[in-house]
């Protein structure tokens, strides 16, 4: 019986997809423009990406390939591979301040770069002086002199049934720990933390964070450092919540590897977090295989209502003046078809 | 009896070949085969450390030199909880009073001297990577090891 309701329901959200319940992206927004370098190839998964307003770049982090920065004029690697000043190693997050492109590592070292005429030079580097709740990094935003980091930081050693979790850790400018905030429980689901990747932005006096496995957004209160306030944000019909499935028998190294792919494409799994004058942008997978990959859900920025869903099978990277730029097939990553540089530009309707 | 004899003969040079087999098995893993996933150090006395003020040291003059003595190796991009691990290994070590301390291999000092001012209370040391290639065989980092009187006693890569 639970298995003809599981087949109903699969049938029911694919028909939903299908019989056209939410418009693609590109009925409503018009490819404007396009930088495309086959030649130039992506491996790993998207970290982050946004777009430097004052020189129009886009400026992406993904796990094997580092920092690229990509425009019309062409692709460059930021930053060499190493451990000396300047180069970046187990890079994690990467945020832009002002002038400044601030680079974070697994280690705890924060890398600085400054804005000169067409690209970044190295300026210093900062260091994250963590005791024993050092945080896994995610994500991160640097505000009122503070780092704003999101990702796992236990709070105990995880047992087989349980474990406990912050997701939000606040470092002030000398690198010392302020506070942790977001605290979860995973009860029966201990493998959860350190899988779980979280997004965060910042949006005027405030920090905006969310974890990937829920539509919740929390948002900070930077002058207090506390939650200001947590919002159940909607989700469109066939948003597939994540459930207590997890494919891992026995946590090792290995069969993280292996299934982790299985597990985070399971579930509609929040991709990306964006702000933009208008809206909240999610994007989550559709986990349809025969339909597109992704709902793109735009909220209002105000009330956090659900304003418009779409469909896509691209990657949404960064918006920037009504342009909004995707990453043509996915997350290279996770979908194999999405190993090329081809960045696909759109603009609304009509606008 | 002639025949008792020659199966005698047969009997002892079959364990005489037994024997040698089994002899030459343990040399060969023993001391010819490397193993991959060991740890080496060669010519520890002749090791040289750099302490927080960029002091060049021997490693012998930290190590015990009579008895044991715990040292750390570990790079800044080992995965940031084994660094933990092994630093509160390291603590539970210096607790007892063993001559216990960490060994960063690393090339750029200033580097190096910043990430170890998050670890003030423990006696953390520079090894160039030259030095550490020269020295040391580690296929995984951090590792924790155990010299006695100066020579390699046991080692337990921390993860």
């Amino acid at each position: 019986m639970r298995y003809l309701i599981a087949i109903f329901a699969e049938l029911l959200i694919s028909a939903t997809l299908h019989a056209g319940f939410y418009q693609n992206w590109d009925s409503k927004y018009l490819l404007v423009n396009r930088w495309a370098y086959p030649e130039a190839r992506l491996t790993g998964y998207l970290f982050d990406a946004f777009i430097d307003p004052k020189n129009n770049t886009l400026i992406m982090m993904l796990f094997r390939d580092g920092i690229k920065l990509i425009s019309k004029d062409g692709i460059s690697d930021l930053a060499k591979i190493g451990q000396g000043p300047g180069e970046i190693a187990r890079w994690s997050a990467i945020s832009l301040e002002g002038d400044h492109l601030i680079i974070f590592e697994a280690t705890g070292k924060i890398i600085y770069y400054r804005r000169n005429i067409s690209s970044f030079t190295y300026e210093k580097t900062n260091w994250l002086r963590w005791g024993t709740e050092f945080p896994v990094i995610r994500g991160a935003v640097k505000l009122n002199n503070k780092y704003y980091i999101t990702g796992f930081s236990l709070k105990s050693e995880p047992s087989t049934t349980n474990s406990e979790a912050f997701f939000l850790t606040i470092f002030n400018d000398n690198g010392l720990l302020i506070k942790q905030l977001i605290w979860k429980n995973f009860k029966g689901f201990w493998r959860g933390p350190p899988l779980l990747t979280s997004h965060i932005q910042q949006h005027g006096s405030e920090v905006w964070v969310i974890l990937e496995s829920e539509p919740t957004l929390y948002i900070i209160d930077t002058r207090e450092d506390k939650v200001k306030r947590e919002v159940n944000l909607e989700t469109p019909v066939g948003f597939k919540p994540i459930g207590d499935y997890m494919p891992v028998d026995k946590y090792t190294i290995s069969t993280l590897q292996k299934k982790y792919e299985e597990w985070v494409l399971s579930y509609s799994r929040i991709e990306r977090f964006i702000i933009t004058d208008n809206y909240l942008i999610l994007q989550a997978r559709t986990c349809n295989n025969s339909g597109p990959k992704y709902f793109v859900m735009l909220y209002d920025v105000e009330t956090f209502a659900l304003k418009e869903t779409y469909l896509t099978d691209h990657l949404l990277l960064a918006e920037n003046d009504g342009h909004y730029y995707f990453l043509a097939n996915g997350d290279p990553g996770l979908d194999e078809n999405a190993c090329s540089v081809d960045i696909r530009i759109y603009k609304g309707r009509g606008k | 009896m002639k025949l008792r004899k020659q199966s005698k003969d047969i009997l002892l040079d079959s364990s005489i070949i037994i024997m040698t087999t089994l002899v030459l098995i343990v040399c060969y893993f023993r001391f010819i085969k490397r193993d991959e996933n060991s740890f080496e150090c060669r010519s520890f006395e002749e090791i040289k450390i750099l302490d927080r003020k960029g002091n060049e040291k021997r490693i012998i003059e930290l190590s015990n030199a009579r008895g044991e003595s715990y040292v750390l190796f570990l790079e800044i991009n080992s995965c940031p909880s084994c660094i933990f691990k092994g630093f509160n290994e390291l603590r539970s070590l210096m607790d007892e009073g063993k001559t216990a301390f960490a060994v960063v291999i690393h090339d750029w000092f200033e580097e190096w001297s910043s990430w170890a001012a998050s670890y003030e209370s423990f006696p953390v040391y520079l090894m160039r990577r030259e030095t550490y290639h020269n020295h040391i065989f580690s296929p995984y980092m951090p590792v924790l090891v155990k010299f006695n009187k100066n020579k390699v006693a046991k080692y337990r890569y921390v993860y």
